[in-house]
Protein backbone atom coordinates (compact mmCIF):
# COMPACT_ATOMS: atom_id res chain seq x y z
CA UNK A 1 0.00 0.00 0.00
CA UNK A 2 1.34 3.41 -0.97
CA UNK A 3 0.55 6.78 0.59
CA UNK A 4 -0.26 9.81 -1.53
CA UNK A 5 3.27 11.20 -1.50
CA UNK A 6 4.70 7.88 -2.68
CA UNK A 7 2.09 7.66 -5.44
CA UNK A 8 2.93 11.19 -6.61
CA UNK A 9 6.62 10.34 -6.78
CA UNK A 10 5.96 7.07 -8.65
CA UNK A 11 3.73 8.81 -11.21
CA UNK A 12 6.26 11.62 -11.77
CA UNK A 13 9.14 9.13 -12.12
CA UNK A 14 7.25 6.85 -14.51
CA UNK A 15 6.03 9.73 -16.70
CA UNK A 16 9.51 11.26 -16.80
CA UNK A 17 11.07 7.92 -17.76
CA UNK A 18 8.38 6.80 -20.20
CA UNK A 19 8.30 10.09 -22.09
CA UNK A 20 12.10 10.56 -21.94
CA UNK A 21 11.73 14.04 -20.43
CA UNK A 22 14.81 16.19 -19.83
CA UNK A 23 13.39 17.52 -16.54
CA UNK A 24 10.91 15.80 -14.19
CA UNK A 25 7.23 16.20 -15.05
CA UNK A 26 4.96 18.37 -12.89
CA UNK A 27 1.74 17.09 -11.35
CA UNK A 28 -0.19 19.85 -13.16
CA UNK A 29 1.18 18.87 -16.61
CA UNK A 30 -1.38 17.61 -19.09
CA UNK A 31 -0.35 14.50 -20.99
CA UNK A 32 -1.36 15.64 -24.45
CA UNK A 33 -0.83 19.43 -24.43
CA UNK A 34 2.17 19.88 -22.12
CA UNK A 35 3.96 16.57 -22.57
CA UNK A 36 2.88 15.79 -26.16
CA UNK A 37 2.07 12.19 -25.28
CA UNK A 38 0.16 10.13 -27.83
CA UNK A 39 -2.25 7.29 -27.08
CA UNK A 40 0.50 4.63 -27.21
CA UNK A 41 2.58 6.64 -24.73
CA UNK A 42 -0.38 6.76 -22.36
CA UNK A 43 -1.03 3.02 -22.64
CA UNK A 44 2.67 2.38 -21.97
CA UNK A 45 2.48 4.67 -18.97
CA UNK A 46 -0.44 2.64 -17.66
CA UNK A 47 1.50 -0.63 -17.98
CA UNK A 48 4.50 0.88 -16.18
CA UNK A 49 2.30 2.12 -13.33
CA UNK A 50 0.79 -1.36 -13.00
CA UNK A 51 4.31 -2.74 -12.61
CA UNK A 52 5.39 -0.09 -10.14
CA UNK A 53 2.30 -0.14 -7.96
CA UNK A 54 1.28 -3.78 -8.21
CA UNK A 55 -2.30 -2.83 -9.10
CA UNK A 56 -4.10 -4.18 -12.10
CA UNK A 57 -6.30 -1.79 -14.04
CA UNK A 58 -7.53 -1.64 -17.60
CA UNK A 59 -6.45 0.72 -20.37
CA UNK A 60 -9.87 2.35 -20.26
CA UNK A 61 -9.39 3.26 -16.58
CA UNK A 62 -6.96 6.02 -17.57
CA UNK A 63 -9.26 7.54 -20.19
CA UNK A 64 -10.31 11.02 -19.19
CA UNK A 65 -7.30 11.46 -16.93
CA UNK A 66 -5.75 14.58 -18.46
CA UNK A 67 -3.04 15.44 -15.96
CA UNK A 68 -0.63 13.61 -13.68
CA UNK A 69 -2.74 14.82 -10.77
CA UNK A 70 -5.82 13.08 -12.23
CA UNK A 71 -3.83 9.83 -12.34
CA UNK A 72 -2.55 10.28 -8.78
CA UNK A 73 -6.11 10.82 -7.56
CA UNK A 74 -7.31 7.71 -9.40
CA UNK A 75 -4.52 5.52 -8.03
CA UNK A 76 -4.99 6.83 -4.51
CA UNK A 77 -8.65 5.84 -4.68
CA UNK A 78 -7.64 2.47 -6.13
CA UNK A 79 -5.32 1.90 -3.16
CA UNK A 80 -8.16 2.79 -0.82
CA UNK A 81 -10.53 0.49 -2.71
CA UNK A 82 -12.79 3.39 -3.78
CA UNK A 83 -11.94 3.64 -7.49
CA UNK A 84 -14.65 2.87 -9.98
CA UNK A 85 -13.32 0.91 -12.94
CA UNK A 86 -14.18 2.32 -16.35
CA UNK B 1 25.79 -7.93 -59.23
CA UNK B 2 28.12 -9.17 -56.48
CA UNK B 3 26.75 -9.29 -52.91
CA UNK B 4 28.93 -9.15 -49.82
CA UNK B 5 28.41 -9.81 -46.13
CA UNK B 6 29.87 -6.87 -44.22
CA UNK B 7 28.44 -7.21 -40.70
CA UNK B 8 27.32 -10.00 -38.38
CA UNK B 9 25.43 -9.87 -35.09
CA UNK B 10 24.64 -12.96 -33.01
CA UNK B 11 22.56 -13.85 -29.97
CA UNK B 12 22.82 -17.59 -29.30
CA UNK B 13 22.97 -20.02 -26.39
CA UNK B 14 26.76 -19.82 -26.86
CA UNK B 15 26.94 -16.04 -26.33
CA UNK B 16 25.35 -12.63 -26.79
CA UNK B 17 27.69 -11.41 -29.49
CA UNK B 18 29.39 -12.51 -32.68
CA UNK B 19 32.78 -13.03 -31.07
CA UNK B 20 31.60 -14.83 -27.91
CA UNK B 21 29.48 -17.21 -30.01
CA UNK B 22 32.28 -17.88 -32.49
CA UNK B 23 34.84 -18.54 -29.73
CA UNK B 24 32.45 -20.89 -27.89
CA UNK B 25 31.85 -22.81 -31.10
CA UNK B 26 35.55 -23.10 -31.90
CA UNK B 27 36.16 -24.37 -28.38
CA UNK B 28 33.20 -26.74 -28.59
CA UNK B 29 31.55 -25.53 -25.37
CA UNK B 30 28.47 -27.67 -24.92
CA UNK B 31 25.35 -25.58 -24.24
CA UNK B 32 23.01 -28.43 -23.25
CA UNK B 33 21.35 -28.08 -19.83
CA UNK B 34 18.38 -29.57 -17.95
CA UNK B 35 15.01 -27.92 -18.57
CA UNK B 36 13.61 -25.63 -15.83
CA UNK B 37 12.41 -27.76 -12.93
CA UNK B 38 8.99 -26.07 -12.69
CA UNK B 39 8.11 -27.22 -16.22
CA UNK B 40 7.75 -30.73 -14.77
CA UNK B 41 4.67 -29.47 -12.89
CA UNK B 42 2.81 -29.34 -16.19
CA UNK B 43 3.83 -32.44 -18.13
CA UNK B 44 5.88 -35.61 -17.98
CA UNK B 45 8.30 -34.77 -20.79
CA UNK B 46 10.09 -37.44 -22.81
CA UNK B 47 13.06 -35.09 -23.20
CA UNK B 48 14.38 -33.20 -20.17
CA UNK B 49 17.17 -31.20 -21.82
CA UNK B 50 17.45 -27.97 -23.78
CA UNK B 51 19.88 -25.24 -24.69
CA UNK B 52 19.07 -21.99 -22.85
CA UNK B 53 20.14 -18.49 -23.83
CA UNK B 54 22.42 -16.53 -21.48
CA UNK B 55 20.51 -14.04 -19.29
CA UNK B 56 19.95 -10.78 -21.18
CA UNK B 57 19.08 -7.40 -19.64
CA UNK B 58 17.91 -5.46 -22.66
CA UNK B 59 18.54 -2.14 -20.90
CA UNK B 60 22.25 -2.99 -21.13
CA UNK B 61 21.84 -2.89 -24.91
CA UNK B 62 20.34 0.60 -24.97
CA UNK B 63 16.65 -0.27 -25.06
CA UNK B 64 14.22 1.93 -23.16
CA UNK B 65 11.58 0.53 -20.83
CA UNK B 66 8.89 1.40 -23.40
CA UNK B 67 10.52 -0.77 -26.04
CA UNK B 68 10.98 -3.71 -23.70
CA UNK B 69 7.29 -3.53 -22.73
CA UNK B 70 6.12 -3.28 -26.32
CA UNK B 71 8.23 -6.03 -27.91
CA UNK B 72 8.40 -9.80 -27.57
CA UNK B 73 11.85 -11.23 -26.73
CA UNK B 74 12.18 -12.64 -30.27
CA UNK B 75 12.10 -9.09 -31.60
CA UNK B 76 14.40 -7.73 -28.90
CA UNK B 77 17.11 -10.34 -29.44
CA UNK B 78 16.99 -9.67 -33.18
CA UNK B 79 17.39 -5.95 -32.51
CA UNK B 80 20.40 -6.70 -30.28
CA UNK B 81 21.93 -8.72 -33.13
CA UNK B 82 21.09 -5.98 -35.64
CA UNK B 83 22.78 -3.27 -33.56
CA UNK B 84 25.90 -5.43 -33.39
CA UNK B 85 25.87 -6.19 -37.12
CA UNK B 86 25.56 -2.49 -38.04
CA UNK B 87 28.37 -1.63 -35.63
CA UNK B 88 30.72 -4.27 -37.02
CA UNK B 89 29.86 -3.19 -40.58
CA UNK B 90 30.84 0.37 -39.66
CA UNK B 91 27.45 1.74 -40.69
CA UNK B 92 26.87 5.02 -38.86
CA UNK B 93 23.63 5.56 -36.91
CA UNK B 94 22.21 8.86 -35.60
CA UNK B 95 19.51 9.28 -32.96
CA UNK B 96 16.42 10.93 -34.45
CA UNK B 97 13.81 10.58 -31.68
CA UNK B 98 14.87 10.25 -28.06
CA UNK B 99 11.41 9.25 -26.83
CA UNK B 100 10.94 6.52 -29.43
CA UNK B 101 14.67 5.69 -29.31
CA UNK B 102 14.82 5.55 -33.10
CA UNK B 103 17.74 6.24 -35.42
CA UNK B 104 18.50 6.87 -39.04
CA UNK B 105 21.49 5.83 -41.09
CA UNK B 106 22.72 9.17 -42.46
CA UNK B 107 24.96 7.76 -45.20
CA UNK B 108 22.35 5.38 -46.62
CA UNK B 109 19.35 5.83 -48.92
CA UNK B 110 16.44 4.59 -46.74
CA UNK B 111 14.34 3.69 -49.80
CA UNK B 112 17.05 1.25 -50.96
CA UNK B 113 17.49 -0.30 -47.50
CA UNK B 114 15.77 -3.65 -47.03
CA UNK B 115 14.94 -5.90 -44.09
CA UNK B 116 14.39 -9.66 -44.49
CA UNK B 117 14.03 -11.73 -41.31
CA UNK B 118 13.08 -15.39 -40.90
CA UNK B 119 11.03 -16.60 -37.94
CA UNK B 120 8.81 -19.55 -37.15
CA UNK B 121 6.24 -18.48 -34.59
CA UNK B 122 6.78 -14.77 -33.98
CA UNK B 123 5.97 -13.68 -30.44
CA UNK B 124 5.28 -17.08 -28.92
CA UNK B 125 6.26 -15.99 -25.41
CA UNK B 126 3.75 -13.13 -25.48
CA UNK B 127 1.06 -15.36 -26.97
CA UNK B 128 1.35 -17.84 -24.13
CA UNK B 129 1.46 -15.03 -21.54
CA UNK B 130 -1.80 -13.46 -22.76
CA UNK B 131 -3.51 -16.84 -23.09
CA UNK B 132 -2.49 -17.76 -19.55
CA UNK B 133 -3.74 -14.43 -18.19
CA UNK B 134 -7.00 -14.72 -20.13
CA UNK B 135 -7.76 -18.27 -18.96
CA UNK B 136 -6.29 -18.31 -15.46
CA UNK B 137 -7.92 -15.02 -14.45
CA UNK B 138 -11.24 -16.80 -15.05
CA UNK B 139 -10.05 -19.85 -13.11
CA UNK B 140 -9.06 -17.61 -10.21
CA UNK B 141 -12.48 -15.92 -10.20
CA UNK B 142 -14.25 -19.29 -10.19
CA UNK B 143 -11.97 -20.52 -7.39
CA UNK B 144 -12.63 -17.43 -5.28
CA UNK B 145 -16.39 -17.67 -5.98
CA UNK B 146 -16.37 -21.34 -4.95
CA UNK B 147 -13.94 -21.48 -2.04
CA UNK B 148 -13.68 -17.84 -1.00
CA UNK B 149 -10.70 -15.47 -1.15
CA UNK B 150 -8.55 -17.72 1.03
CA UNK B 151 -4.81 -17.98 1.36
CA UNK B 152 -5.05 -21.48 -0.16
CA UNK B 153 -6.68 -20.13 -3.32
CA UNK B 154 -4.11 -17.33 -3.47
CA UNK B 155 -1.24 -19.85 -3.12
CA UNK B 156 -2.77 -22.16 -5.73
CA UNK B 157 -3.06 -19.37 -8.31
CA UNK B 158 0.38 -17.97 -7.47
CA UNK B 159 1.88 -21.36 -8.36
CA UNK B 160 0.99 -20.73 -12.02
CA UNK B 161 3.17 -17.57 -12.23
CA UNK B 162 0.96 -16.11 -14.98
CA UNK B 163 1.00 -12.37 -15.70
CA UNK B 164 -1.51 -10.38 -13.64
CA UNK B 165 -2.52 -8.20 -16.56
CA UNK B 166 -3.19 -8.70 -20.27
CA UNK B 167 -0.72 -6.57 -22.17
CA UNK B 168 -2.39 -3.98 -24.40
CA UNK B 169 0.45 -4.59 -26.87
CA UNK B 170 -0.46 -8.24 -27.43
CA UNK B 171 -1.14 -8.01 -31.16
CA UNK B 172 1.99 -6.10 -32.23
CA UNK B 173 4.09 -8.28 -29.95
CA UNK B 174 2.76 -11.58 -31.31
CA UNK B 175 2.63 -10.88 -35.04
CA UNK B 176 5.65 -12.42 -36.80
CA UNK B 177 6.27 -9.32 -38.92
CA UNK B 178 6.86 -7.29 -35.75
CA UNK B 179 10.53 -8.29 -35.94
CA UNK B 180 11.21 -6.87 -39.40
CA UNK B 181 8.90 -3.93 -38.75
CA UNK B 182 10.71 -3.11 -35.51
CA UNK B 183 14.08 -3.08 -37.30
CA UNK B 184 12.66 -0.86 -40.05
CA UNK B 185 11.18 1.55 -37.49
CA UNK B 186 14.27 1.53 -35.24
CA UNK B 187 16.56 2.53 -38.11
CA UNK B 188 14.09 4.44 -40.35
CA UNK B 189 14.41 2.07 -43.32
CA UNK B 190 11.67 2.40 -45.91
CA UNK B 191 12.70 -0.21 -48.51
CA UNK B 192 11.39 -3.77 -48.81
CA UNK B 193 10.48 -5.16 -45.38
CA UNK B 194 9.64 -8.86 -45.13
CA UNK B 195 9.32 -11.78 -42.76
CA UNK B 196 9.88 -15.31 -44.05
CA UNK B 197 8.13 -18.15 -42.25
CA UNK B 198 9.73 -21.37 -43.47
CA UNK B 199 10.13 -23.07 -40.08
CA UNK B 200 13.72 -24.34 -39.71
CA UNK B 201 14.73 -22.97 -43.13
CA UNK B 202 13.44 -19.44 -42.38
CA UNK B 203 16.81 -17.83 -41.73
CA UNK B 204 18.49 -19.33 -44.78
CA UNK B 205 15.61 -18.40 -47.07
CA UNK B 206 15.45 -14.85 -45.67
CA UNK B 207 19.14 -14.32 -46.46
CA UNK B 208 18.65 -15.83 -49.92
CA UNK B 209 15.75 -13.51 -50.70
CA UNK B 210 17.74 -10.54 -49.38
CA UNK B 211 20.64 -11.53 -51.66
CA UNK B 212 18.25 -11.67 -54.63
CA UNK B 213 16.78 -8.25 -53.79
CA UNK B 214 20.27 -6.73 -54.10
CA UNK B 215 20.93 -8.64 -57.31
CA UNK B 216 17.69 -7.23 -58.72
CA UNK B 217 18.84 -3.73 -57.64
CA UNK B 218 15.77 -3.31 -55.44
CA UNK B 219 18.08 -2.66 -52.48
CA UNK B 220 21.63 -1.33 -52.03
CA UNK B 221 22.03 -3.09 -48.75
CA UNK B 222 19.89 -5.32 -46.56
CA UNK B 223 19.61 -6.24 -42.90
CA UNK B 224 18.70 -9.93 -42.96
CA UNK B 225 18.74 -13.04 -40.82
CA UNK B 226 16.51 -14.96 -38.46
CA UNK B 227 15.11 -14.90 -34.94
CA UNK B 228 13.06 -17.16 -32.73
CA UNK B 229 12.40 -17.27 -29.00
CA UNK B 230 10.69 -20.31 -27.56
CA UNK B 231 10.79 -19.96 -23.81
CA UNK B 232 7.65 -19.70 -21.71
CA UNK B 233 6.80 -20.19 -18.05
CA UNK B 234 4.95 -23.46 -18.61
CA UNK B 235 7.17 -25.42 -21.02
CA UNK B 236 4.31 -25.24 -23.52
CA UNK B 237 6.39 -24.58 -26.64
CA UNK B 238 8.86 -27.26 -25.60
CA UNK B 239 6.01 -29.76 -25.21
CA UNK B 240 4.98 -29.24 -28.86
CA UNK B 241 8.31 -30.60 -30.04
CA UNK B 242 8.50 -33.19 -27.26
CA UNK B 243 5.18 -34.82 -28.17
CA UNK B 244 6.29 -34.92 -31.79
CA UNK B 245 9.19 -37.12 -30.54
CA UNK B 246 11.77 -34.96 -32.28
CA UNK B 247 13.86 -34.03 -29.23
CA UNK B 248 17.07 -35.56 -27.92
CA UNK B 249 16.79 -37.48 -24.68
CA UNK B 250 19.17 -37.79 -21.73
CA UNK B 251 21.77 -40.55 -22.33
CA UNK B 252 21.25 -43.71 -20.23
CA UNK B 253 24.32 -42.88 -18.09
CA UNK B 254 22.95 -39.38 -17.35
CA UNK B 255 25.90 -37.58 -18.98
CA UNK B 256 24.12 -34.51 -20.35
CA UNK B 257 27.20 -33.43 -22.31
CA UNK B 258 26.71 -36.48 -24.55
CA UNK B 259 23.05 -35.86 -25.39
CA UNK B 260 23.55 -33.63 -28.43
CA UNK B 261 25.14 -35.82 -31.13
CA UNK B 262 24.13 -35.14 -34.75
CA UNK B 263 25.40 -37.68 -37.29
CA UNK B 264 26.31 -40.17 -34.54
CA UNK B 265 24.80 -43.66 -34.43
CA UNK B 266 23.51 -43.06 -30.88
CA UNK B 267 21.71 -39.79 -31.67
CA UNK B 268 18.16 -39.51 -30.30
CA UNK B 269 16.88 -36.21 -31.69
CA UNK B 270 17.68 -32.50 -31.61
CA UNK B 271 18.36 -30.35 -28.58
CA UNK B 272 15.74 -27.62 -28.39
CA UNK B 273 17.23 -24.14 -27.96
CA UNK B 274 15.51 -21.42 -25.97
CA UNK B 275 16.05 -19.06 -28.86
CA UNK B 276 18.53 -17.21 -30.98
CA UNK B 277 19.03 -14.45 -33.50
CA UNK B 278 21.48 -13.72 -36.27
CA UNK B 279 21.61 -10.59 -38.37
CA UNK B 280 23.80 -10.15 -41.42
CA UNK B 281 24.41 -6.94 -43.35
CA UNK B 282 24.47 -7.61 -47.10
CA UNK B 283 25.69 -4.99 -49.52
CA UNK B 284 26.11 -4.60 -53.24
CA UNK B 285 29.67 -4.35 -54.49
CA UNK B 286 29.24 -0.69 -55.45
CA UNK B 287 27.68 0.18 -52.10
CA UNK B 288 30.39 -1.39 -49.98
CA UNK B 289 33.13 0.13 -52.17
CA UNK B 290 31.57 3.58 -52.05
CA UNK B 291 31.44 3.69 -48.27
CA UNK B 292 34.76 1.89 -47.76
CA UNK B 293 33.28 -1.11 -45.95
CA UNK B 294 35.19 -4.34 -45.30
CA UNK B 295 33.61 -7.52 -46.70
CA UNK B 296 33.68 -10.66 -44.55
CA UNK B 297 32.54 -13.05 -47.27
CA UNK B 298 30.61 -13.05 -50.54
CA UNK B 299 27.29 -14.75 -51.23
CA UNK B 300 27.42 -16.36 -54.66
CA UNK B 301 24.50 -18.78 -54.72
CA UNK B 302 21.03 -19.39 -53.31
CA UNK B 303 18.49 -22.07 -54.10
CA UNK B 304 15.24 -23.35 -52.66
CA UNK B 305 12.92 -26.25 -53.39
CA UNK B 306 9.90 -27.87 -51.78
CA UNK B 307 9.38 -31.58 -50.99
CA UNK B 308 5.58 -31.76 -51.52
CA UNK B 309 5.73 -34.92 -49.40
CA UNK B 310 4.92 -34.54 -45.67
CA UNK B 311 4.25 -31.70 -43.26
CA UNK B 312 6.57 -33.24 -40.61
CA UNK B 313 9.01 -35.61 -42.32
CA UNK B 314 11.63 -35.10 -45.01
CA UNK B 315 11.19 -37.04 -48.23
CA UNK B 316 13.45 -40.06 -47.48
CA UNK B 317 15.46 -39.98 -50.71
CA UNK B 318 15.95 -36.21 -50.49
CA UNK B 319 15.34 -35.68 -54.21
CA UNK B 320 14.25 -32.07 -53.77
CA UNK B 321 17.13 -31.36 -51.39
CA UNK B 322 19.55 -32.70 -53.98
CA UNK B 323 17.89 -30.54 -56.65
CA UNK B 324 18.20 -27.53 -54.34
CA UNK B 325 21.92 -28.19 -53.84
CA UNK B 326 22.56 -28.45 -57.59
CA UNK B 327 20.49 -25.32 -58.23
CA UNK B 328 22.53 -23.39 -55.66
CA UNK B 329 25.88 -24.65 -56.96
CA UNK B 330 24.85 -23.83 -60.55
CA UNK B 331 24.02 -20.29 -59.55
CA UNK B 332 27.40 -20.02 -57.83
CA UNK B 333 29.01 -21.33 -61.00
CA UNK B 334 31.00 -23.98 -59.16
CA UNK B 335 31.20 -27.76 -59.08
CA UNK B 336 30.62 -29.81 -55.90
CA UNK B 337 34.31 -30.56 -55.46
CA UNK B 338 35.06 -26.84 -55.09
CA UNK B 339 33.10 -26.70 -51.83
CA UNK B 340 35.54 -27.12 -48.95
CA UNK B 341 33.13 -27.02 -46.02
CA UNK B 342 29.44 -27.81 -45.49
CA UNK B 343 27.61 -26.45 -42.46
CA UNK B 344 24.99 -29.19 -42.39
CA UNK B 345 21.39 -28.92 -41.25
CA UNK B 346 22.58 -31.67 -38.87
CA UNK B 347 19.78 -31.77 -36.32
CA UNK B 348 20.42 -35.11 -34.65
CA UNK B 349 17.12 -36.71 -35.66
CA UNK B 350 17.18 -40.21 -37.12
CA UNK B 351 15.46 -39.22 -40.36
CA UNK B 352 17.36 -36.01 -41.11
CA UNK B 353 20.91 -37.07 -40.45
CA UNK B 354 20.94 -40.30 -42.43
CA UNK B 355 19.25 -38.70 -45.42
CA UNK B 356 21.54 -35.65 -45.25
CA UNK B 357 24.73 -37.72 -44.92
CA UNK B 358 23.67 -39.85 -47.90
CA UNK B 359 22.99 -36.77 -50.04
CA UNK B 360 26.30 -35.14 -49.08
CA UNK B 361 28.23 -38.27 -50.01
CA UNK B 362 26.28 -38.64 -53.27
CA UNK B 363 26.71 -35.00 -54.37
CA UNK B 364 29.97 -33.86 -52.78
CA UNK B 365 31.88 -37.11 -52.19
CA UNK B 366 33.90 -38.04 -49.11
CA UNK B 367 36.38 -35.18 -48.85
CA UNK B 368 34.34 -32.08 -48.03
CA UNK B 369 34.54 -31.05 -44.34
CA UNK B 370 31.17 -31.26 -42.53
CA UNK B 371 29.99 -30.06 -39.15
CA UNK B 372 26.78 -29.23 -37.31
CA UNK B 373 26.53 -25.93 -35.42
CA UNK B 374 23.41 -27.39 -33.77
CA UNK B 375 25.62 -29.99 -32.07
CA UNK B 376 26.85 -27.18 -29.79
CA UNK B 377 24.10 -24.56 -29.50
CA UNK B 378 21.07 -26.74 -30.14
CA UNK B 379 18.35 -26.04 -32.69
CA UNK B 380 17.26 -22.39 -32.79
CA UNK B 381 14.56 -23.25 -35.36
CA UNK B 382 13.83 -20.10 -37.43
CA UNK B 383 17.15 -18.51 -36.50
CA UNK B 384 19.27 -21.59 -37.20
CA UNK B 385 19.90 -21.05 -40.91
CA UNK B 386 20.94 -17.44 -40.34
CA UNK B 387 23.25 -18.38 -37.47
CA UNK B 388 24.81 -21.10 -39.61
CA UNK B 389 25.30 -18.75 -42.58
CA UNK B 390 27.04 -16.34 -40.19
CA UNK B 391 29.25 -19.17 -38.95
CA UNK B 392 30.11 -20.07 -42.56
CA UNK B 393 31.21 -16.46 -43.17
CA UNK B 394 33.38 -16.45 -40.04
CA UNK B 395 34.83 -19.85 -41.01
CA UNK B 396 35.80 -18.47 -44.43
CA UNK B 397 37.28 -15.34 -42.83
CA UNK B 398 39.39 -17.29 -40.32
CA UNK B 399 39.88 -20.43 -42.47
CA UNK B 400 38.84 -22.46 -39.47
CA UNK B 401 36.00 -24.93 -38.81
CA UNK B 402 34.43 -25.54 -35.41
CA UNK B 403 34.03 -29.13 -34.15
CA UNK B 404 30.84 -31.14 -34.34
CA UNK B 405 30.31 -32.62 -30.87
CA UNK B 406 29.93 -36.23 -29.81
CA UNK B 407 30.75 -37.88 -33.13
CA UNK B 408 31.94 -41.08 -31.47
CA UNK B 409 30.42 -43.42 -34.07
CA UNK B 410 29.62 -41.47 -37.25
CA UNK B 411 26.77 -42.79 -39.37
CA UNK B 412 28.77 -42.41 -42.59
CA UNK B 413 32.36 -42.61 -43.73
CA UNK B 414 32.61 -38.96 -44.74
CA UNK B 415 34.77 -36.07 -43.56
CA UNK B 416 33.06 -34.98 -40.31
CA UNK B 417 34.97 -32.37 -38.29
CA UNK B 418 35.09 -33.66 -34.72
CA UNK B 419 38.06 -31.53 -33.63
CA UNK B 420 38.56 -27.80 -34.33
CA UNK B 421 40.32 -27.61 -37.67
CA UNK B 422 42.45 -25.01 -39.48
CA UNK B 423 42.24 -25.54 -43.22
CA UNK B 424 42.19 -23.79 -46.59
CA UNK B 425 38.96 -23.50 -48.52
CA UNK B 426 37.25 -21.02 -50.83
CA UNK B 427 33.59 -22.01 -50.72
CA UNK B 428 31.13 -23.12 -48.03
CA UNK B 429 27.63 -24.53 -48.39
CA UNK B 430 25.01 -23.91 -45.69
CA UNK B 431 21.81 -25.93 -45.97
CA UNK B 432 18.50 -25.95 -44.10
CA UNK B 433 15.44 -28.21 -44.29
CA UNK B 434 12.12 -27.50 -42.61
CA UNK B 435 8.85 -28.88 -41.32
CA UNK B 436 6.47 -28.40 -44.22
CA UNK B 437 9.08 -29.48 -46.78
CA UNK B 438 11.04 -26.29 -47.45
CA UNK B 439 14.69 -26.74 -48.46
CA UNK B 440 17.13 -23.89 -48.99
CA UNK B 441 20.87 -23.42 -49.34
CA UNK B 442 23.52 -20.73 -49.68
CA UNK B 443 27.01 -20.80 -51.16
CA UNK B 444 29.47 -18.36 -49.60
CA UNK B 445 32.87 -17.49 -51.04
CA UNK B 446 36.08 -16.33 -49.42
CA UNK B 447 37.04 -12.71 -50.12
Amino acid sequence: MFDRKEIEMKVIDVVTETLALEVPANLEDSFREDLEADSIDIVTLMVCLQEELGHSFEVNDLHGKNTLLDVVNFIEKLCLGDAVPA
Amino acid sequence: MRVFISGIGLVTPAGISRDSTWLSLLEGRNCTREIPSHWHNYYNYRSVIWSPLPDIDFKDYGFRRNEILQKDPFTLICLVATQEALKHAGIQTELTDKRANTYHLPEQDPTKSGVFIGSTVGGGDTYIKVISNHLLSRVKKLAVDTWGDSSEVEALMASFSYPKSYTPFAVPMVMPNSVSASIGIKFSLTGINRVVEHACASGTTAIGLAYQSIQRRECDYVICGGADYYSDDFGMNFRGYDVARTLATMPPDGDISKANRPFDKDRTGFVFAEGGAATLILESESHIEKRGGEPIAEIVGFGETFDAFSIMAPEPEGKQIERMIHMTLDEAGITPDEVGYINAHGTGTAANDQMEADIIERVFGKDVAINSTKSIIGHTIGASGAIEAAICALSLRDQEIHPSLNLDNPIADINFVSVRRKTNFNYTFSESFAFGGHNSGLVLKKV
